[in-house]
């Protein structure tokens, strides 16, 4: 395209122009839903507002956030829940997702994913590669290195940093990475039923009430007599 | 006549076989107890103060120390000694004043030894099967008992942890160096624990139980025996610290 510049008011079509393409090139979705307090690179973010590839998503206490990217698959933010947001789509990687602290539900549209484009979340030292699914992970509880993952529908494969082999978790599955280091066995997780899955707000409640302590119980140590 | 006649009825019933126990005691007896776990890792420091108040005879109180450890998921061990009062025995009925009687025994402080295993494994995910298995050893009166006591709980999870646990359980008693019967005393219980805190646990229960009291050495009678039934009311409160 071509524009012949002159001063005025050129200049600021030009500007707009500028800026309306820089947001369409790194937008990578929108808060699709929010309630309490959200910031964005610790700035407050309303809904609808855009989210970009390097973007960090914090929620506060009693809060939630569901982002909904631009391949249409959404992540919805539990309370007090730290996420950097990587690329999306990219034709090398993928989508990539960092999980910084709290936990988070994924909801992967897998035909909406390019080609054999990947969607990963990442902690520290765990790797979550899906193709198309809904799992949620999660931090332990406290100052635990801990990290728990269940899936609802799909599968997920996951891998500590030092693991040689990743493990396949199917739907119903869940397991947890203890201090970040070894992937337990996958199996059915008690705590993990009542989860809610619920990302769009129309349809019910969306706020996750599961506190990642259940996780913790330990029934056969439950004996009082 | 008269006089020959009364010292005739009179030899009769010293000389009578004397009489066994009889079910005179059924009645429902209520147990409080207060115990208390201190968990260090696997380990947990257990004591009790338990009292039961029972209808028919003096209340048994009962101080319990012990551990009990974590041996794997599925295994653990404990030790316990116990300082009892107003326990009673086969050699408690006794001749007394020419009439027979339970020994009064509320003043009565027996030293008990305990050692269990307690294997337990998950049935369903929220579902427990134990079986535990006590040796009991009486230093009063050197009876050693063994208790076996199969179990199925439900612990309901909530957002945060347990809400509470439901159990059904079956306790029998086997003499293992007294009595004639195989199986000395039974119970059956209902339990219902509320997890209200991680350190406070309150607890219902309710049991049935039957107890057979047979004849000592001592006894000069014919061999009896005589069954007592007893229901039980039990409130619990238990504490935790780590």
């Amino acid at each position: 395209m071509y524009f012949k510049i002159n001063n005025g008011c050129s200049k600021k079509v030009i500007l707009i122009l500028t800026f309306l393409f820089s947001t369409q090139v790194f937008s990578a979705g929108k808060i699709f839903y929010k309630r309490g307090s959200l910031t964005i690179n610790k700035t407050k973010a309303a809904k609808n507002a855009e989210v970009k590839a390097g973007d960090i998503l914090v929620t506060g206490k009693n809060s939630l956030a569901i982002i909904e990217l631009n391949n249409g698959s959404k992540i919805k933010l539990s309370e007090s829940t730290k996420l950097k947001l990587g690329k999306v789509d990219d034709e090398k990687t993928g989508t990539s997702v960092g999980l910084l602290s709290g936990n988070a539900f994924f909801n992967v549209i897998k035909k909406k994913l390019r080609g054999k484009r990947k969607f990963n979340v990442k902690t520290r030292t765990v790797s979550m590669g899906v193709r198309g699914t809904e799992f949620f992970a999660s931090y332990g509880k406290g100052k635990s290195k801990d990290i728990w993952m269940c899936v609802n529908e799909g599968k997920v494969l996951i891998k500590a940093k030092n693991e040689k082999k990743a493990k396949m978790v199917n739907a119903g599955e869940g397991v947890r990475v203890k201090d970040g280091k070894e992937t337990s066995k996958p199996k059915p997780l008690a705590w993990t039923k009542k989860l809610n899955w619920e990302m769009d707000p129309k349809k019910g409640e969306v706020k996750n009430e599961i506190n990642i302590e259940a996780a913790y119980t330990d029934v056969l140590d439950e004996d009082y007599d | 006549m008269i006089r020959t006649l009364v010292l005739f009825l009179f030899s009769i019933n010293t000389w009578a076989a004397p009489p066994a126990p009889t079910a005179l005691e059924e009645g429902t007896d209520v147990n409080y107890t207060v115990r208390h776990f201190h968990k260090i890792k696997k380990l947990k420091i257990v004591s009790e103060y338990s009292q039961i108040k029972t209808e028919k005879q003096s209340d048994i109180v009962k101080f319990q120390t012990g551990l009990r450890y974590r041996l794997s998921k599925n295994f653990k061990i404990g030790a316990y000694y116990s300082r009892m009062y107003g326990n009673r025995h086969d050699e408690d009925w006794i001749a007394s004043n020419g009439s027979w009687k339970w020994k009064d025994t509320k003043d009565r402080g027996e030293n008990i030894f305990t050692l269990d295993l307690i294997p337990r494994f998950l049935l369903k995910p929220n579902v427990i099967g134990e079986f535990r298995v006590k040796v009991l050893h009486n230093t009063f009166n050197s009876n050693t008992t063994l208790k076996i006591r199969p179990s199925l709980s439900y612990v309901h999870l909530g957002n945060a942890g347990p809400i509470y646990t439901a159990s059904l359980r079956y306790e029998v008693y086997i003499p293992m160096s007294y009595g004639d019967k195989f199986i000395y005393e039974d119970w059956a219980y209902v339990d219902f624990l509320y997890h209200y805190k991680k350190w406070f646990k309150p607890s219902v229960f309710f049991s049935v139980g039957n107890r057979f009291w047979t004849q000592t050495d001592k006894f000069a009678g014919a061999p009896y025996e005589a069954r007592h039934k007893i229901k039980m009311f039990g409130v619990q409160l238990i504490f935790l610290t780590k």
